[in-house]
C-alpha cells in the first residue's frame, strides 16, 4: 500500500518529481516529493505534515519518478498507468524540456483558437450591428404589458437606506420598460434611487437607472431601457435601493400595483433613457452580507503606509476603487507609535475623524445609492500625540447589503 | 467550510474549463474543485485539468483512474472529498460540460440546510446551447419522482448523505443513474428541495450521453424499478396517494369544508377557501400545487348510505375511471331494489345524488365545464341499493355549478419555465399505469385486507361457503371485501354486509367469456382478460389487498402473475371438478392447472379434491384443505321427529340446472308420489324456465328460519347430482336430522357415510332405480329412518366454520409473514 502525508497538497500540484528512497534531490524548480518504505507500507510525502491516507487514485500531476532502478513500490501505484521512471538528472531535464516544448506548442495552438474566436466574435459583432441599424429602420410594435406587481407593503419609506428586491414569474428577455407607481413624493437633493434589472439566476445587471430625488414625483416613473434586455433565459428580479433624506419623504403605491414591466416585440425598440447607467450592464452583483476583497490593482503604485509627525496630518489614496454594486467600503488600519485620529472619504461623504490610541481600527463608510462605476477612495489621518505615528492602510474591502 | 465540486472528466476537456471556471467563480467561499479524470484517452483532458491547477493553486484537485464510468468517477471524487476535507459540509457534482452561476453554490446550500431531513439541494434546468428553461420546483415529493426525475445529477448532496454511504450505482453506465440515487436516498429517509433561481445551465446537444439514455428509457426505467421494488409496489403507490397527492376532494352542499382524501371514507378537512385557492393555484401550476384529481360533490347522507351497501370505494373507483373519458359523472342510487349493483345511463344532473368532476378538465376549461354542468345531462352512475336512499335534487348539480364559477376567469400568471414534472394530480395515475396498473382502488393500504372474488354472487352454495369464511375471516382480524367479477350486480345474502367490508365489481361484465383458444391447457379453457385494456383497471381494484382468494373467476385467474408481481398473495377457491356432456375437462378446478405457478396456494374443499389437485401436478403443500360447514346459523335445535304415522317426506333443494340431474329427479319424482309427499325447492340458475318436475316448485329460500322450517319438515333429501363439492344443503340437512340421499361424486362421500348418516347412490344409470329402492326402504323402516337421522345430526354437532377454517387461517398468517 501507498500511503501519502497531506494528500490534498499532492492532488492539487499540476507538476511534481518523486525521489525514490534517498535519490539525492536535483536543483529543479519542481516540488520534489520523496517515497520511502515505513514498515509495511511506502509513504510519499514533502513536508512530513500530516497523518498518511491511502493512495486510492493516481496524482495527475506527477511528472515521473527519479530512481537508480525500477521501484518496489511502481506496482502498488494505482491506476493502469505508473509514472515515468527517470533514472538521472538529465532525463529529468530532458522531460522537462519535452513538456517545455508540448506546452509551448499547446500555447501556440491555443493563441490560434484564440485568433479564430476573436475572427469570429468580430464578424458576429459586425452583424449584430449591421442588423441593429436596419432594424432600428422598422418602427417596432407598442410593447405589451408583460407583467404588474407590487413592491410590498409598507409605509412612508424611512430615512436612511432602504432596499427592496421582487422575484417576478416572469424571464426578463426583451423587457423595454420598468414603471414605478410613487403615491406620495417631496423629496430634494440628498434622496435617490437606484433601480436595477437583475438576472436572478446570474445576478448581473440587465439594466440600472439612477434616479435624483428631484425626479422622484407622483405617478408612474418609466424607465425606459436604452434597447430591449438581453435574451439570457434568467428570471426578472427588480431591485430598488432608495436613500431618503432627513426631511424628505417617499411613499410607493400600495396595496394598488406599484410594478409593471413592459416587453418590446417585433422590431427592437431603441430608446434615449437619459436616467439609464450603462455601466453597470453586464455587470455581476456581489453576494448580500459578505465583505469582499478588492482586486489587487487598485493598490498598484499607490503607498499603503503613512509616518506622521507630531501635530502632522496626511493622506493616503486609491484613485480607481470599483464601487458598483456595493453598499459600504471597509478600511482596515494598523497604527503604532502615538494616537491619531482618521477618517475614511469616498467623494463628498466621508465618516468623519475616528480615534484610535494603538492597534487596529476598521472605518466602515456607506455609499450613495449613485455610487457606479470606479470612485476614489481615500483615509485622512492627522497625529494627535507628541510621538510620532505610523499608520498602515492594512485593506479594503466592500459590502453589500446586511453585514 | 468546504464545498468540493466533484467532475468527472471523459471525452470533453475542451469544455471542463469552462466548468471547472465556472466552480471556481462561486461566490460562496471555500470552494473546491475534484477532477476526477476516468481514465479518458484523451491527453487534452490531463493537461487542461493540470493547467486549471496551476491557475488555481491549491483549489482544483486533479487525479485519473482507470475508466470504470460516470458513477464510479463520482464515487472516486466523493469519496477522496470526504477523506480529505475535513470540514467538508456537501460535495457538488458538476458535469464537465455543465456550468454554474457564480451565487449557485451559496443559494444551494441555504436549499441544503434548510432542514434535518434535506439530504440534497437541486436546480431548475436552463438549457445550453438550447433556449429552453425548466421548472422544477414545487414541493419536493416521492410520488412524482417515481414519474420524472427532476432532480437532475448538478444537485449539491449533503454531507449527511453521503456519510450514510449512498453512492452512485456503478453497474448503471447507460445513464438514469442519477435518478436511481435520488430514488434510493428516499428510501433511506432523505429527502430534496428545490433551489430556487439557482443558476445551473445544462448543455444539451442533439447527440449525448442523455440522448442515448433517452433511446433507452424504457429498459432503464424497468432497470430501476428492479432496483427499488419496494418504490413501485401498488401498496407505496397507494400509500405515497394517501400522504402527498389525495385523489378526492370531497364537498357537500352547504358544507363550509372540503374533504380531502385518498379513501373517500376518511381524509382531512380544509376550508372551502383553501380549497379554492388551491384549485386557482393550480391552474396556473398544476407542477407546483398538489389539488385532487377529481372533485366529488355528494348529496347529504349519500356517502353513509353507500357505506351502509359497502358500495363507497366501489362507486368512487368507478367514477374514477370514467373520468378518464368524461370530464363529468353524475351519480344517482336507486332505492328498495333487491340487488347491489351499477351500471352506466345518460341522464340529468338535476336530479342526482352526486357529481364527479375530473380536476384536469376543470383546471384546462373551467367554461366548458360550466357549460356541461349548465346543460345538466351527463354520463351517469346508477347505483342499485336494497335499501332506503335520500331522494335526489339538483343540489350536487349547483354547488358543482357555484364552485366552478368562482375559480377565477383568468388563471393566474404561470411560472415562466416550462415544467419538467407532470401535473401531480395526474402523477400516481401515470406511475401506475407504467407498470401495467389501471386505477386503483381508493383505500389506503392497512391491516390485512383479503379480496374474495367470485364471477356472480346468487344464492348459490359457493356464494354461501365463502360468505361464512368471510364472517371467520373477519373475526380472526382479516377485512374480506367482496369483488364479483362477471355481472354489474350481485343478490346479497342475508349477513353479507357484516361479513364483508364492501362490495365491489370489475370494470365492466362479460370477462369470463373471454377465452383464448390458442392457448388451451390440456382443453381446459384459459382466459384471454389480461389482453386487453380493462384488465390493467381489474389489477388496480385488487393490487391494494394483501391477499386475493380467486374462487371461481377464469378473468381473475390471467390477472394473478401481475397481482403477485406487485406484491399481492394469490390463493385459488376450487370447490368442484367438472366435465362437460362430452367428457371435456370444464370448469375451474381445470383452467386452474395452468395457472398454478402463479398462486401462492389453493383452498380446497375436500380430501378428495386436494387428491385431484396434486395428482394433477399442484404441489402437495400448496394444497390446503378447508372442509365445509353447513352455510347458515341454524335458529333451532333439530326437531324431534314423530313421522311414524304418516307418509315419508322428501326434499329437492338446489339450483334447476343439469348438474343436478333433473332428468332423475324427475323420474324419481313421478315413481314415488304415491307413497312420498314431494318438496321442490329451487329456480333455474340463468332465469330459463323452471323444468316440468310434475309438482309446483317453490322459490329459493334464504332466510335461516325458512332453511330451518324446510329441513325440519323433509325427512329425507334427494340431491342425484352428475357432480358436486361438498354440497351445502347436505350438511344443513344432516345438522337438522334430514338424511341425505346423494350420488357419490365429487366429495359427498366425506359428507356422507353410506348406511350410517345418510344414503349414496351411484353415479350411473343405476340411479333412479336404486333411489326409488332406498326411499321404499326409508318409507317401510322408520326405525332406520331414525337411526340415520340421529347419526346425522351426531356427525354434524360438531362441524363449525371456526374449527375447518383453522387451516386456512394458519396459512393466511404465513403468507403475511413472508
Amino acid at each position: 500500500m501507498i500511503l501519502v502525508a497531506d494528500i490534498a497538497a499532492l492532488m492539487a500540484e499540476p507538476a511534481v518529481l518523486i525521489l525514490d528512497g534517498d535519490m539525492p534531490a536535483p536543483a529543479l524548480p519542481l516540488p520534489l516529493w520523496r517515497m520511502r518504505r515505513e514498515g509495511q507500507a511506502w509513504v510519499l510525502a514533502r513536508n512530513e505534515v500530516g497523518a498518511p491516507s491511502p493512495l486510492h487514485a493516481a496524482p495527475l500531476g506527477v511528472l515521473g519518478v527519479l530512481a537508480a532502478d525500477d521501484p518496489a513500490w511502481l506496482s502498488l501505484w494505482p491506476g493502469t498507468e505508473p509514472p515515468l521512471v527517470l533514472r538521472d538528472v538529465a532525463s529529468c531535464a530532458a522531460l522537462l524540456a519535452a513538456q517545455l516544448q508540448a506546452a509551448l506548442a499547446r500555447n501556440g495552438a491555443l493563441r490560434g483558437e484564440v485568433l479564430a474566436l476573436r475572427a469570429e466574435h468580430e464578424a458576429a459583432r459586425l452583424a449584430i450591428a449591421h442588423w441593429q441599424r436596419s432594424a432600428a429602420q422598422t418602427a417596432p410594435a407598442a410593447p405589451s404589458l408583460l407583467h404588474t406587481d407590487t413592491l410590498g407593503p409598507m409605509h412612508e419609506l424611512p430615512v436612511g437606506r432602504t432596499r427592496l428586491a421582487r422575484v417576478l414569474p416572469v424571464p426578463l428577455d426583451q423587457t423595454c420598460t420598468l414603471g414605478i407607481n410613487i403615491r406620495a413624493a417631496l423629496c430634494g437633493i440628498g434622496t435617490s434611487m437606484r433601480v436595477r434589472l437583475i438576472g436572478a439566476e446570474s445576478a448581473r445587471v440587465a439594466a440600472s437607472w439612477h434616479v435624483p430625488g428631484s425626479a422622484l414625483l407622483p405617478g408612474w416613473l418609466m424607465l425606459d431601457l436604452p434597447m430591449p434586455a438581453p435574451i439570457w433565459g434568467e428570471t426578472a428580479l427588480v431591485e430598488v435601493t432608495i436613500d431618503v433624506a432627513p426631511g424628505a419623504s417617499l411613499v410607493f403605491a400600495d396595496p394598488a400595483p406599484s410594478l409593471r414591466l413592459f416587453r418590446s416585440h417585433g422590431a427592437p425598440r431603441f430608446q434615449v433613457a437619459p436616467l439609464h447607467d450603462s455601466t453597470e450592464v453586464g455587470m455581476g452583483l456581489p453576494p448580500d452580507g459578505i465583505a469582499c476583497a478588492l482586486p489587487d490593482a487598485i493598490w498598484r503604485g499607490r503607498p499603503r503606509q503613512l509616518l506622521l509627525q507630531p501635530g502632522g496630518s496626511g493622506e493616503l489614496t486609491l484613485p480607481a476603487v470599483p464601487v458598483a454594486g456595493f453598499d459600504a467600503v471597509h478600511a482596515s488600519l494598523v497604527v503604532s507609535g502615538g494616537p491619531v485620529q482618521a477618517m475614511l472619504a469616498c467623494g463628498d461623504i466621508c465618516t468623519g475623524w475616528r480615534d484610535v490610541q494603538h492597534g487596529e481600527l476598521e472605518l466602515v463608510l456607506a455609499l450613495p445609492a449613485q455610487a457606479t462605476g470606479h470612485a476614489s477612495v481615500s483615509v485622512a489621518m492627522r497625529a494627535m500625540g507628541a510621538s510620532p505615528a505610523q499608520v498602515e492602510w492594512r485593506n479594503l474591502r466592500a459590502s453589500r447589503g446586511a453585514r | 467550510m468546504t464545498i468540493a465540486c466533484v467532475i468527472p472528466a471523459f471525452a470533453q476537456p475542451a469544455l471542463l474549463a469552462e466548468a471547472v471556471q465556472s466552480a471556481m467563480a462561486q461566490t460562496l467561499p471555500g470552494t473546491m474543485v475534484v477532477i476526477v479524470d476516468d481514465g479518458c484517452p484523451m491527453p487534452e483532458t490531463r493537461t487542461t485539468a493540470l493547467e486549471c491547477a496551476a491557475l488555481h493553486p491549491g483549489r482544483v484537485h486533479v487525479m485519473r483512474q482507470r475508466n470504470g464510468g460516470l458513477s464510479a468517477a463520482r464515487n472516486a471524487g466523493i469519496d477522496y472529498a470526504l477523506c480529505t476535507f475535513p470540514d467538508l459540509r456537501a460535495v457538488y457534482m458538476l458535469d464537465a460540460d455543465n456550468r454554474i452561476h457564480p451565487h449557485f453554490l451559496q443559494r444551494a446550500l441555504v436549499a441544503l440546510e434548510s432542514s434535518p431531513r434535506v439530504g440534497w439541494a437541486y436546480p431548475d434546468i436552463d438549457d445550453l446551447g438550447p433556449e429552453a428553461r425548466w421548472d422544477t420546483g414545487g414541493p419536493f415529493l416521492l410520488a412524482p419522482l417515481l414519474h420524472d426525475n427532476f432532480c437532475e445529477a448538478g444537485s449539491l448532496i449533503s454531507r449527511r448523505m453521503l456519510d450514510a454511504g449512498l453512492r452512485f450505482d456503478t453497474t448503471m453506465r447507460q445513464g438514469f443513474e442519477d435518478a436511481e440515487f435520488w430514488l434510493r436516498a428516499a428510501r433511506h429517509g432523505f429527502e430534496g428541495r428545490h433551489i430556487p433561481q439557482a443558476g445551473f445551465r445544462y448543455r444539451r446537444r442533439a447527440e449525448s450521453m442523455l440522448a442515448d439514455s433517452e433511446r433507452l428509457r424504457p429498459v432503464l426505467q424497468e432497470e430501476m424499478r428492479r432496483r427499488n421494488p419496494s418504490l413501485w409496489q401498488p401498496h407505496n403507490l397507494l400509500r405515497l396517494e394517501a400522504e402527498e397527492l389525495p385523489r378526492h376532494a370531497i364537498i357537500q352542499p352547504g358544507a363550509t369544508d372540503v374533504r380531502i382524501a385518498l379513501d373517500p371514507a376518511a381524509g382531512d378537512s380544509v376550508s372551502r377557501q383553501e380549497f379554492r385557492q388551491l384549485l386557482a393555484a393550480a391552474r396556473a401550476t398544476p407542477d407546483h400545487h398538489a389539488v385532487p384529481g377529481i372533485v366529488a360533490v355528494l348529496a347529504a347522507g349519500v356517502a353513509d348510505v353507500l357505506s351502509a351497501h359497502g358500495l363507497l370505494h366501489a362507486v368512487f373507483w368507478r367514477a374514477a375511471m370514467l373520468l378518464r373519458d368524461q370530464p363529468v359523472v353524475a351519480l344517482l342510487l336507486h332505492a328498495e331494489v333487491p340487488v347491489l349493483g351499477m351500471r352506466l345511463a345518460e341522464g340529468a344532473l338535476d336530479a342526482s345524488h352526486g357529481v364527479f368532476i375530473a380536476t384536469a378538465s376543470l383546471l384546462d376549461d373551467p367554461a366548458r365545464i360550466a357549460t356541461l354542468l349548465h346543460d345538466a345531462r351527463a354520463m351517469r352512475l346508477d347505483v342499485s341499493c336494497t335499501g332506503q336512499v335520500p331522494r335526489p335534487d339538483d343540489s350536487p348539480l349547483m354547488e358543482a355549478a357555484a364552485e366552478v364559477a368562482l375559480l377565477p376567469a383568468a388563471p393566474p400568471a404561470a411560472a415562466w419555465r416550462r415544467p419538467w414534472r407532470t401535473p401531480l394530480h395526474a402523477v400516481i395515475r401515470q406511475v401506475a399505469a407504467r407498470t401495467g396498473i389501471g386505477i386503483m382502488r381508493p383505500a389506503r393500504p392497512g391491516g390485512r385486507n383479503i379480496a374474495i372474488v367470485q364471477p356472480l354472487h346468487a344464492h348459490g352454495g359457493v356464494e354461501r361457503v365463502l360468505l361464512q369464511q368471510a364472517h371467520v375471516l373477519r373475526s380472526h382480524g382479516w377485512t374480506p371485501h367482496l369483488v364479483i367479477a362477471e355481472r354489474p350486480d350481485m343478490t346479497p345474502l342475508p349477513g353479507l354486509h357484516e361479513a364483508y367490508a364492501s362490495v365491489n365489481f370489475f370494470p365492466d361484465s362479460g370477462y369470463e367469456s373471454w377465452s383464448d383458444p390458442q392457448r388451451r391447457y390440456f382443453g381446459a379453457e384459459v382466459s384471454a382478460f389480461s389482453h386487453h385494456t380493462p384488465a390493467a383497471d381489474a389489477v388496480g381494484l385488487l393490487a391494494g389487498m394483501d391477499v386475493v382468494l380467486n374462487t371461481h373467476s377464469m378473468a381473475c385467474h390471467s390477472l394473478v402473475g401481475r397481482l403477485r408481481r406487485g406484491g399481492v398473495r394469490c390463493l385459488v377457491g376450487l370447490h368442484v371438478v367438472e366435465r362437460d356432456g362430452w367428457g371435456m375437462p370444464v370448469g375451474q378446478a381445470h383452467s386452474a392447472l395452468a395457472y398454478e405457478h402463479a398462486y401462492d396456494g389453493a383452498i380446497v374443499i375436500s380430501d378428495a379434491l386436494a387428491r385431484w389437485c396434486t395428482a394433477q401436478g399442484w404441489p402437495r403443500e400448496k394444497i390446503t384443505v378447508v372442509r365445509n360447514a353447513p352455510g347458515y346459523d341454524t335458529t333451532i335445535a333439530p326437531p324431534r321427529r314423530d313421522h311414524a304415522h304418516r307418509r315419508l317426506r322428501a326434499l329437492f333443494l338446489g339450483r334447476l340446472d343439469a348438474q343436478k340431474g333433473l332428468e332423475r329427479l324427475s323420474a324419481i319424482i313421478r315413481d314415488t308420489r304415491g307413497f312420498v309427499d314431494w318438496r321442490v325447492v329451487g329456480k333455474p340458475v340463468l332465469d330459463g324456465a323452471p323444468p316440468d318436475l310434475g309438482i309446483a316448485i317453490e322459490p329459493i329460500m334464504t332466510a335461516p328460519d325458512a332453511l330451518d322450517a324446510l329441513y325440519s319438515w323433509a325427512d329425507v333429501m334427494l340431491l342425484p347430482s352428475h357432480f358436486e363439492g361438498v354440497p351445502l344443503t347436505i350438511l344443513e340437512a344432516q345438522r337438522l336430522g334430514c338424511v341425505p340421499l346423494a350420488t357419490d361424486v365429487g366429495a359427498v362421500a366425506e359428507a356422507v357415510s353410506d348406511g350410517v348418516d345418510g344414503l349414496l347412490l351411484p353415479n350411473d344409470a343405476r340411479c333412479e332405480a336404486l333411489a326409488i329402492d332406498a326411499l321404499r326402504r326409508l318409507d317401510k323402516d322408520r326405525v332406520a329412518l331414525a337411526a340415520l337421522s340421529q347419526n346425522a345430526v351426531s356427525r354434524l354437532s360438531s362441524a363449525r366454520w371456526e374449527d375447518t377454517m383453522q387451516p386456512m387461517l394458519a396459512l393466511l398468517d404465513g403468507l403475511m409473514q413472508r
